[in-house]
C-alpha cells in the first residue's frame, strides 16, 4: 500500500514536472522564434524564394493559372487571336541597336547568376528576382525597344489632328506569357476626356494600337528578354508626339 | 516588441525588393503611321432582288467615299471569310481579324409597304469586338445615295473622331465653249461628283460662288443684270435675288458663319473696299478705308475676325482684322503674291493661293501667319475651299492650254485627287453637311 502510494506520488510529481517543462518550452516559443517572418515573406513574394524549388519544373507547368482565367472572352467560342497569321514585322534599326552589347551584358549576368547558384541553372520564370539595378535597366531598355517598335507599327499617329502635341495618352496593360493581352488596356491618363472629342479620338487610337498589335509575341520569342516574363508582363505605354 | 518592429521592417524591405519584379516597363511611342485603316464594308443584304441591288449600291458608295478620304482602305469582298446572314447575329470577329479588318460595316435594305425602303447598318470595332454604332434610315428608293453618304459620315465620325463630309454638295462654275465665247454657269453636284445639275442659265456669266456655312444658301457674282452684282440663291426655295443696289461693282461675297450676313467687296471709282451687310435689316457697314485694293474677305468660324487680301504693302498680301474693321494687320510675309484667303471651319488655319515664279500654289498658314505650308503647286492652282470638317481642301487646277478641273488635297498635302465633272470646272465651294 505504502509502496503504491510512493510510486503514485513519484508518478504525479513527475507528471507535474513534465507539464511544467512543457509549459515553459511552449511559452518561450513566441519570444525565441521570429517564425512569422518567413511566413510573411512567402506570402507576399512567393516567387522570391523558390528559385531552387522550381529548377526542373517545365515552363508550361509553372504558368500561373490566374492569367489564363482572367483572359477576356475566354468563354467565347471564337478562335484564339494568335491563330491569325502574323503580318510581317519589319525590325527597325532600334532593334539591332544594342543587341550585341546587351547580349554580352546579359551573358555576363547569367554567368554570375549561375555561379551564385553553385552551378544550378536559374529558373526561367524567376530570373528577374536576382537582377541588379543595372541589369534590370538594360533588360527594360530592350523590352521598351521591342514594345515601341511593335506598337508604333500599329499606332495611327495623332500628327494629323488639331493641336497634336497635347494629345498624349498613357495606357497600362498586362501581358500573358505568350505576349498576348491579359484583360483590357486601362487608360491611365488623361483621366477625363468625355467632353474632349480630340482627346477621345487620341485615346481610341492608342487603344486600337494595343489591340491591333496583340499579341506582342516578339517579347516571349526574344532570345534575351524572352525569359524575363516578370519584367515585361506589366506595361505602361505613352502615345504622343515627341515634345520639342 | 523590438523584434516585432524589426520583423515588420524586414517585411517592408522584402516587399520593396520584391516589388520591382512586378513593376511596369514604361514605354513612349512617338512615331506612328498615317496609313489608311483597313475596313470591310459588306454588301448590304436585301429582302428581294431590287433591295439587294440597292444594298450593293449603298455599300459601293460607302466604300468609294471611305477610300477617297485616304483614311480608310476598303478590303476586297473576295477576301471576306464570314458571309453575313443576319444583322441581328454578331459577326465572327476572328474571321475579320484574320483579314486585318479593323472596322466592319454590315447592313440590310428592307422594302416597306408604302414603297419606301428601310436601310439598317451596324459598324463594329473588330479588335475590340464591339458594336460602335448602328442606325436605321427610311427613305424613298431613289434617295439611296444620300443614305450611303450619311452612313459614310457615321463611319468616318466613329473611326476618326471628326465630323464627316460626305453628305455634302459642291457648287462650282461649269465652263464650256471656246475661249472667246466661254459659257460659265453655276452647277451643283454631290461631293463625289454624282447628281450634277445647273443652277443658272447660259445667258449670264457667273463667278465666285460661295456656300453659306450654316444654311443651304449660295452667294455668287453674276453679270445677269449687266454690271457685276452679288446674288443670293436659296437652294430650298429656289429663289434668287440681288444683294442690294450699290453704285459700283460688288464681288467676292462670302457668308458670315451664322449665315445671317454677307461680307463682300464694293468697287467705287476704282477703289475696292470691304463691306458687310446684314441679310435681315440690309444694313451695311464699311470695314476698310484705304487707297489700295482690299478684297477677298473671309470670316473666322467664330465670326470675330476677317482675313482679306490687300496690296497696301506694295503687293497682294493677306491681312487679318477684327469683324468691325479694327486692328488690321498683315500676316503673310513670304515671297510671292497671296490671294483668295479662306478661313478653315476648324479655325486653326487659313488657306490661300500663292503666286510666284510663274506658278500658283495652294497653301495654309496659321491665323497669325506662322506655319506656312504649301500643299500643292502647278501651272495654275487657285481658289481653295474647305470641307466642312476642315480636313480637305478643294480647288481648281488649270494646265497650259487645258481647261480647268476640280481637285482636292488633304490638310497634310497628300491624297491629291481630281473630282470628276462633265465639263471644265472652276471656283468650287463646299457646302456644310446637309440637314
Amino acid at each position: 500500500m505504502r509502496a503504491g502510494l510512493v510510486v503514485s506520488l513519484i508518478g504525479h510529481v513527475g507528471a507535474v514536472l513534465m507539464t511544467l517543462l512543457a509549459w515553459e518550452a511552449s511559452s518561450s516559443l513566441p519570444r525565441e522564434g521570429v517564425a512569422v517572418v518567413p511566413i510573411e515573406i512567402v506570402d507576399m513574394a512567393p516567387e522570391a524564394n523558390v528559385r531552387a524549388l522550381a529548377l526542373d519544373v517545365p515552363d508550361e507547368e509553372v504558368a500561373p493559372q490566374d492569367e489564363e482565367e482572367t483572359r477576356p472572352n475566354e468563354a467565347q467560342p471564337t478562335p484564339a487571336p494568335n491563330a491569325s497569321p502574323r503580318r510581317p514585322q519589319p525590325r527597325t534599326q532600334d532593334d539591332e541597336f544594342n543587341l550585341a552589347d546587351a547580349d554580352q551584358f546579359i551573358d555576363r549576368q547569367r554567368d554570375a547568376g549561375q555561379r551564385r547558384q553553385d552551378g544550378a541553372p536559374a529558373d526561367r520564370n524567376q530570373r528577374a528576382a536576382g537582377l541588379g539595378t543595372a541589369e534590370r535597366a538594360s533588360l527594360e531598355g530592350r523590352i521598351a525597344t521591342i514594345v515601341r517598335s511593335e506598337l508604333q507599327r500599329c499606332w495611327r499617329t495623332v500628327a494629323d489632328m488639331q493641336d497634336p502635341e497635347r494629345l498624349r495618352v498613357t495606357l497600362a496593360f498586362r501581358l500573358n506569357r505568350d505576349g498576348s493581352l491579359n484583360g483590357q488596356p486601362r487608360v491611365v491618363s488623361p483621366t477625363n476626356y468625355t467632353f474632349d472629342p480630340q482627346m477621345a479620338e487620341a485615346v481610341n487610337r492608342a487603344l486600337r494600337a494595343v489591340r491591333t498589335c496583340d499579341p506582342i509575341d516578339r517579347l516571349p520569342e526574344d532570345p534575351i528578354v524572352g525569359e524575363y516574363f516578370d519584367v515585361w508582363r506589366e506595361q505602361e505605354v505613352t502615345f504622343g508626339l515627341r515634345v520639342q | 516588441m523590438i523584434r516585432k518592429i524589426f520583423a515588420a521592417l524586414a517585411v517592408i524591405i522584402a516587399t520593396a525588393l520584391a516589388a520591382p519584379a512586378q513593376a511596369q516597363v514604361r514605354v513612349s511611342v512617338e512615331d506612328g503611321h498615317l496609313n489608311p485603316m483597313p475596313i470591310a464594308v459588306v454588301d448590304f443584304m436585301g429582302g428581294n432582288t431590287a433591295a439587294q441591288q440597292v444594298g450593293r449600291d449603298v455599300a459601293g458608295v460607302i466604300r468609294a467615299n471611305l477610300e477617297r478620304s485616304a483614311l480608310f482602305r476598303p478590303i476586297a469582298s473576295s477576301a471576306f471569310i464570314e458571309r453575313i446572314q443576319a444583322l441581328e447575329v454578331p459577326p465572327r470577329f476572328a474571321d475579320w481579324k484574320i483579314i486585318d479588318a479593323q472596322g466592319l460595316v454590315v447592313g440590310q435594305v428592307t422594302p416597306l409597304p408604302d414603297g419606301r425602303v428601310r436601310i439598317d447598318f451596324r459598324l463594329y470595332d473588330v479588335f475590340a469586338e464591339s458594336q460602335m454604332t448602328g442606325f436605321t434610315y427610311s427613305t424613298t428608293p431613289d434617295n439611296w445615295r444620300r443614305i450611303a453618304h450619311r452612313i459614310s459620315d457615321q463611319i468616318y465620325e466613329q473611326l476618326t473622331g471628326e465630323r464627316g463630309y460626305f453628305d455634302t454638295r459642291i457648287v462650282f462654275v461649269s465652263e464650256s465653249g471656246p475661249r472667246t465665247r466661254r459659257v460659265k454657269r453655276l452647277m451643283i453636284m454631290d461631293q463625289d461628283g454624282a447628281n450634277p445639275f445647273f443652277l443658272t442659265s447660259a445667258d449670264a456669266m457667273v463667278l465666285t460662288p460661295r456656300f453659306s456655312p450654316s444654311t443651304q444658301m449660295i452667294t455668287y457674282m453674276s453679270f445677269e443684270t449687266g454690271a457685276p452684282r452679288v446674288f443670293l440663291y436659296n437652294l430650298e426655295t429656289n429663289r434668287r435675288e440681288v444683294l442690294g443696289d450699290f453704285p459700283g461693282m460688288t464681288f467676292s461675297p462670302r457668308f458670315a458663319p451664322n449665315g445671317g450676313g454677307i461680307v463682300f467687296t464694293l468697287d467705287m471709282n476704282g477703289n475696292s473696299e470691304i463691306f458687310t451687310m446684314d441679310l435681315r435689316s440690309r444694313a451695311r457697314q464699311r470695314l476698310t478705308n484705304h487707297a489700295a485694293i482690299d478684297t477677298s474677305p473671309s470670316y473666322s468660324p467664330d465670326g470675330s475676325q476677317i482675313v482679306f487680301n490687300s496690296d497696301r504693302g506694295g503687293s497682294p498680301q493677306l491681312y487679318v482684322m477684327n469683324a468691325n474693321g479694327s486692328n488690321q494687320r498683315r500676316i503673310s510675309f513670304g515671297e510671292g503674291r497671296y490671294s483668295t484667303p479662306v478661313w478653315s471651319p476648324r479655325g486653326d488655319l487659313i488657306a490661300f493661293t500663292r503666286q510666284g515664279g510663274g506658278r500658283f500654289a495652294i497653301g495654309v498658314m496659321r491665323p497669325d501667319g506662322s506655319g506656312e505650308r504649301i500643299l500643292t503647286e502647278s501651272y495654275l492652282d487657285e481658289a481653295p475651299t474647305w470641307s466642312p470638317n476642315g480636313r480637305v481642301i478643294m480647288f481648281f487646277r488649270e494646265g497650259r492650254g487645258t481647261g480647268a478641273r476640280l481637285w482636292s488635297v488633304d490638310l497634310t498635302g497628300r491624297n491629291l485627287r481630281e473630282i470628276p465633272t462633265q465639263t471644265d470646272a472652276s471656283d468650287p465651294a463646299w457646302s456644310p453637311l446637309l440637314p
